[in-house]
């Protein structure tokens, strides 16, 4: 790509003219509606995967902003996503929020320590999840 | 759109519902199903944390007992004893029932629940005290 587009591209993106992707990842089918629906409505690119397992499909190199994932899910869960996501050239930096019913302090530090951005609480407000992605993508 | 959700919401608890119902008649006719603590578990924990997005406020009151309760019986792989299942029975009834009715946000068996939520409460407890 020339310079030219490449600079075009990052100033697209800089303010935030050019939609973000994000990578949603919960096996609630009622919940990854919630979230896209939601990160739709404000603009955001949304790719969707029902488990760890099925969120790596989308890992391939392709530019993606941020994950946000479930803790407890069948297959791959949230914590062993989030380890393969860290050994990955390609996104060991990309920002990581969990997602989840899960309040434990064990479990957080847990998350921490394998690498997770942040930790949103369900139930969750739409306006939360929103401020909490673009703190994040900042 | 968002009832489009709610529907996706109260189909998919259901069927998690049906999952609990089939596992406690397996186990009730001495099919022992060692997953049924699981179930019964994750299906509550996933009720407490959706359940007031979609407009049913009430649920993490009754499912979080219940998910407290059956996280030990699951992590401990304790026997499920006839009363458990019994009482376990009666809140998969009345969630379903409160599902059914997504607009009353009342059930009719709503005179239940303080009983239900006392039971799992004091299940909670005695585990604690065991473990301890």
């Amino acid at each position: 790509m020339p310079d030219s587009t490449n600079s075009l591209i990052k100033l697209l993106i800089d303010f935030n003219i050019m939609a973000k992707t994000v990578l949603i990842v919960d096996d609630s089918e009622s919940i990854r509606e919630v979230v896209n629906f939601t990160l739709q409505n404000e603009g955001y690119e949304v790719l969707v995967g029902v488990d760890g397992e099925d969120a790596l499909q989308y890992l391939d190199g392709r530019p993606i902003d941020i994950i946000i994932t479930d803790l407890h899910m069948p297959n791959l869960d949230g914590l062993g996503l989030i380890r393969k996501v860290r050994e990955m050239d390609a996104y060991k930096h990309i920002p990581i929020l969990f997602l989840t019913t899960e309040s434990q302090a064990a479990k957080k530090m847990e998350a921490k320590q394998a690498g997770a951005t942040g930790w949103i609480i369900k139930p969750f407000v739409p306006a939360k999840l929103l401020s909490a992605i673009s703190r994040v993508l900042r | 759109m968002i009832k489009e959700i709610r529907n996706t919401f109260i189909k998919e608890a259901s069927l998690n519902l049906e999952l609990i119902e089939q596992g406690i008649q397996k186990y009730s006719s001495n099919d022992s199903n060692p997953e049924l603590a699981e179930i019964v578990y994750r299906t509550m924990h996933t009720l407490k944390g959706s359940g007031p997005m979609f407009g049913f406020d009430y649920l993490p009151e009754i499912t979080q007992p219940i998910e407290k309760a059956y996280q030990y019986l699951f992590q401990t792989e304790a026997e499920l004893s006839e009363e458990v299942i019994t009482k376990t029975s009666e809140v998969v009834a009345f969630i379903k029932e409160s599902l059914s009715n997504p607009d009353t946000h009342l059930p009719e068996s709503w005179g239940k629940k303080s009983v239900l939520i006392e039971f799992f409460n004091n299940l909670c407890q005695l585990n604690a005290e065991t473990h301890d």
